[in-house]
This record gives C-alpha cells, structure tokens and sequence, in this order.
C-alpha cells in the first residue's frame, strides 16, 4: 500500500501547478533584450590621461571631435659585456646605463573605418618628446642637427617628430582606400618604431640597419578581405626636405585571410640606390618578406627577410645585406607572453654597421603586463659575428636588459 | 499488480481533476483612448540629455505599464552655467469594462517604481530627480495616488535610487478615467576653471547616457540599467466580493478633490 502511495505523490509532484494558468495572464516579462556594448563596435583604447579627461569639458571637445591624446614613457637599462657601449647593437646601445628612451607624445583624430560610406578625415602626430631613441630614427632635415650638437657627437637625450601625417579614408573605393601625407613609418618588417608594439626590447639588427620613416604621400587600398596594395612616392628614406632628398617609390602587397592563421606581405622601397655623395646620404633599394602563421591561439610564428643594397658607396662601390629573423612567441596568460628571436644579419661589405661580416643574434624576453598600462619587458641577448670584432673589441656580446612602459 | 494500477489511477486522478475548460478573457478591460503625453529637454551651458521615451503598452487587457526614462548631465563649462533637466508628463483618458454582466464593481490596483543613480564630482554640481507622480482621477476627482519622494545629491555625493510604492487600490465601476503622471530629472553645474567631472542624473536604460560624458572611474560601474526609469503598473481585476473602498483599505484615505 505505500508504494502506491509514494508512486502517486511522484507522479503528482510532476502535475502542472494548479495557478498556472492564472499565471499565464499576468503581464509578459520584458524580454532580455541585447545590452548596447554588444551591439557597438569596440571602442578604441583609452589610456590614463584621456580616462582622466572623461566627463570635463576637454574631455568631451576632444571625444566629440575623434580627437584623443595619448603616449608612454619607456626606460630601461641594459646589463651588458661591454664597457661603454655596445654599437652597432643599436636602440638600448649604453651599457650598463639607464636610459629614457621612449617619452612619446601622440596626438590623433582617427579616422572611421566602418559604420560610414561617407569618407572621413583624421590625422596622426607621433613626437619622441624626448628620448634616446631619436638618435636612431631622427630624419635629416628635421632637427637632425642634434646628432652633431654635443661637440659633433649627438645628444645622449633629443626630440624627434617621429611621425605626421594627415589621413583620409574613403570607404567606397574597393573595400577602403587610405590616404596618407607627411612623414609615415616604413611599412615593411616585424618591428615597429613605437615601443609597445614590439614583443622585445631590443631590435634586430635588419630594423635597425634599414630605413624608418618616409615623408611623402602613400595610398592603402584594400581590394578584398584577403587582399590589400600600398603606393607611395617620398622624398626619400629618413629625410624630410632636405637637399640631399631625391623621389622614391614604396609599394607593397599584401595578403592576410580573415581567418588570420596566415598573412603574406612583401615591401618594396625603389629609388635611384646610389649613394649621394655629394651630400654623404644613403639612398638604400629595400626588399623586404614577411610571412606569419598562427599555430593555434596561444603559439604564433613570424619570419622575415630582407635585402638591401646601394651602389657608389665610397670606398666600396657596391655594397648590399641580408636580414633573416625568425620570431616565436607564446601567450602563457593574457597578461604574460614569452618571445624568441633568432637573426641572421650579413653585411657584406661593412657598409652598414661599420664591420663586415655575419652577425647572429639570438634573443629570449617575456613581456608581463601587471597592469593595462604597464609592460615589463626583460630579456637576454647573444650576439656574435663571425669576421670582425664590433663590440668593442669582442667578436661577441652578451646582454641582460630589461624595460618598463608606462602607458598613458 | 493491482497496486501499481491502483497508484497509476491515484496519480492520474489530479490531472483529471485539473482538465477543466480553457479560461475565458478577462471580465474586466482596460481600453486605451486619447493620451496626451510629452517629455520636454531643457538645456543651457555644456549639457547633455537622453532618452526622453513614455512608453504606454498593455501587456494584457486588463494590465498597462507606463514607463518614463530619461537622463540629464551638466558638466563644468569654463564660462558658463549649465543646467540640464528632462521634465515628464502624460495623460492617458481610458475605459473600464465588465465583460462578464455579474460583475459590478472593479479592483483598481496603482504600483510605482523608481529606479536610477544621481552622480555628482567633489567641489561642485548637483543632480537631482523630482518628485514622481502618478494619480487615477474621475472628472475632477483623484481615486487613487502613488507618490515618490525627490532625492538630490551635491559636491561629490553621489546615490542610486529604487523604490517601490504600491499596489494601492480602489474599487471603481465602469466608465472613463484617466491617468495623470509626471516626472522631473535634472543635473547642474557651476562653471569653473577646475576639472570637474559633470553631474548626472540617470534614469534610463543604455545607451541613453553615453559613458564619454561621465567619469570613467564612476561609482557604479557596471550597473544594470535595463529597468531603470519610472514604471507605473495599472492593473484592475473584479471586485467578486463586492468590497467597497472602505473594505481595501488604502485608496479612500489618499482620494481627495483635485
């Protein structure tokens, strides 16, 4: 008798509730309908000054006009075999020295890339302001005269308007066009001249031997999802209205699925390639690969190569090198990711760095980031070459260095 | 065998029981007429408003929701004075019916809720949301009020609001009433050299109040906002008892001469 009993509470516990259909005349619940963030495009990144700007009155004339301003500080210091310094090992070059090398100012009003048929305008002002980095990247023509201004020696600490430029971007043509004036960051190989976007402290020597920026006008036109075309006609490499600037051309191609496992881009830098002479300036021909393949989210691989060369090098005549680089880099958590570099850089003529021969540099660092605007980058460093002593007398130099950036 | 057939039958027996005819409508009906409704922003210096929506809908026939939503920032302006406000009003002229003919009389119940933040920057501004209020009236007579209190916040204060009033009720019989409702939100700032965030009142769901125009390290981050705004539900149902007002209690009290 009382398993019926149990069987019957069972199933009567199963019954639909006696005020349900009471309930069903009660006021629909408001469907949960989809918050805004997901349905708006991904805003773009806000650091500190422009988080702190948010809800004033500048705040609100910078936002409403697309305008932001941002920038960072980098330093870093370099433990090292050598005593003083360790060129042609160029960027963090002071040995065992702190040095300030990035303070970076940018100022911006992007562009809309989606969202609009209608063409927008914007413009870009990246100023090292100041930093030791400008040794390296200042154009001639362009306060260029820092680099003699300490007794024919450079300033260890200078300015350098880095990057300007006005944009326009026309959505209709193709499926982009971007249209850009002034002085532009070359638009070939793995490494950038802005700190944070370089998964290492220090750079290659196939970055830091080849040209940084043009000035001149350069046209990006996107064809399809997976294909992209640059031109652009400067006044040369690393110089800005000068009398030793002379027409060059930049092209590139490009292709990179959306799937983003793989993406091909070759660049190519076409002027006359002579040297100059006259006003001692190195105008290079450039030819530069990139190829990157995602192994799967975490493991990413990226190899690049390049060749150079220039003609009527005094006392050389001809004179050419070759880059390789190899880059491995695995994400251990989103604010952890550890990189390796592998290069191979031959001057073959000395013409670059000074001493000819085979430079093999192999790089291991981690990148850590605490916080959102902070990156921690140390790393060590074994470079060698393999017919010359260009580290002060060594064939080898060993280094341990690390940086802070401070994003703001 | 015969126990388990005799626990099959029990259990079976409930849902018998339960098959009873499909439930008819309502007997009593709400049904809307002529509104007049109009949410009004007032703005002077560097100020921002949003939403501004009076939403009516009658999610069953005896049931409607009137929600008012909306938000009013003012920031400090180097030379001027801001002031913003979203002022609210409705009228909404509806008529009760009895369906079924034994019905004689009618519950009238009136539910409110308030929910939203006032936000202010240390030194200067304030933010405020007025009084809400919603009144059931015949002709010249109000049957039936729910009445929310003002909540201002000043230099640095900052509050997040829900209250709830209600159901207050009243029976009624058939014919045309109307619905009164109003609501104020509003936010000042002083000009000022100083860097001061703007002050803000919030009372609607996103994306009325872009984020640009508040603090980004605001107190209530990742709030939900979804409800935020004032509801005022109006439900009626027969008066099978045929209690009067004096016997629901509430209403009578708060019914006064307009």
């Amino acid at each position: 008798m009382v398993q019926p009993l149990l069987l019957s509470l069972a199933l009567s516990l199963g019954q639909a509730e006696p005020g349900a259909a009471e309930a069903q005349s009660e006021p629909p619940a408001a469907e949960e309908a989809p918050t805004s963030s997901a349905l708006a495009p991904a805003p773009p990144d806000r650091w500190l000054l422009m988080r702190y700007l948010q809800g004033t009155w500048p705040g609100w004339l910078l936002d409403s006009n697309r305008l932001q301003i941002s920038g960072w500080t980098d330093m870093s210091f370099t433990a090292s075999t050598t005593g003083q310094n360790q060129l042609p090992m160029g960027f963090n070059y002071a040995a065992n020295q702190f040095l300030l090398q990035q303070n970076w100012l940018r100022f911006e009003r992007s562009v809309v890339t989606s969202g609009t048929t209608e063409p927008t305008f914007g413009f870009r002002s990246d100023t090292i302001l100041p930093g030791n980095d400008y040794r390296f990247t200042v154009a001639r023509g362009l306060f260029s005269d820092q680099l003699t201004a300490n007794n024919g020696q450079p300033n260890l600490y200078g300015i350098d308007p880095i990057q300007f430029y006005a944009e326009a971007y026309i959505p209709t043509i193709g499926r982009g066009l971007d249209i850009k004036i002034g002085r532009i960051f070359c638009q070939y190989g793995v490494e950038a001249n802005d700190a944070p976007s370089n998964a290492l402290l220090s750079h290659a020597y196939t970055f830091i031997y080849d040209p940084f920026t043009h000035a001149g006008i350069m046209g990006t036109l996107k064809l399809t999802d997976a294909w992209s075309f640059q031109a652009g006609l400067m006044l040369g490499n690393d110089i800005f209205i000068d009398p030793a600037s002379s027409p060059y051309g930049m092209g590139s191609v490009k292709w990179a699925p959306p799937d983003g496992r793989n993406s091909v881009l070759f660049n190519v830098i076409l002027g006359s390639g002579r040297f100059n002479v006259a006003q001692n300036f190195h105008n290079p021909e450039i030819f530069d690969l990139v190829y990157t393949h995602l192994f799967n989210p975490r493991l990413h691989y990226s190899f690049e190569s390049l060749y150079g060369f220039t003609t009527n090098v005094p006392g050389i005549g001809f004179a050419n090198w070759f880059g390789v680089l190899n880059y491995l880099t695995y994400d251990f958590a989103p604010r952890l990711s550890g990189t390796t570099r592998l290069e191979f850089f031959d001057d073959v003529q000395g013409q670059r760095t000074g001493f000819s021969g085979l430079y093999t540099a192999i790089t291991a660092g981690i990148s850590f980031k605490p916080r959102r605007g902070i990156i921690i980058r140390p790393e060590v460093r074994y470079d060698v070459n393999s017919s010359a002593l260009p580290f002060e007398n060594r064939p080898g130099l060993f280094t341990a260095a690390t940086d802070c950036i401070l994003r703001w | 065998m015969k126990k388990w057939l005799f626990g099959i039958v029990v259990a079976a027996l409930p849902s018998l029981v339960r098959a009873e005819p499909p439930t008819v409508g309502p007997q009593v009906t709400i049904t809307l007429q002529d509104r007049n409704s109009q949410a009004l922003p007032q703005r002077q210096g560097f100020t921002h408003t949003g939403g501004g929506n009076i939403d009516v809908t009658q999610p069953a026939p005896d049931t409607i929701v009137i929600s008012m939503t909306g938000v009013a920032v003012a920031g400090a302006h180097p030379i001027k004075d801001s002031t913003a406000a979203m002022i609210f009003e409705l009228d909404q002229l509806f008529e009760i019916n009895f369906e079924n003919p034994k019905v004689k009389r009618a519950k009238v119940t009136l539910e409110g809720r308030l929910i939203g933040l006032l936000r202010t920057h240390p030194g200067s501004g304030s933010a405020a949301q007025g009084p809400a209020h919603a009144a059931l009236a015949c002709g010249n007579v109000e049957l039936l009020a729910i009445e929310m209190p003002s909540h201002c916040v000043t230099g640095g204060e900052n509050l997040s609001v829900n209250m709830h009033q209600g159901p207050a009720a009243v029976g009624l019989v058939a014919g045309q009433y109307h619905l009164h409702q109003t609501f104020t939100v509003s936010a000042a700032h002083p000009r000022t050299l100083k860097m001061c965030k703007a002050s803000s009142s919030e009372f609607a769901p996103d994306p009325a109040l872009d984020p640009l125009w508040i603090s980004y390290w605001e107190p209530f981050h990742g709030a939900l906002k979804k409800d935020f705004g004032f509801q005022v539900t109006l439900k009626i149902s027969p008066d099978i008892d045929g209690n009067g007002p004096e016997q629901l209690g509430k209403p009578m009290a708060a019914a006064k001469r307009r």
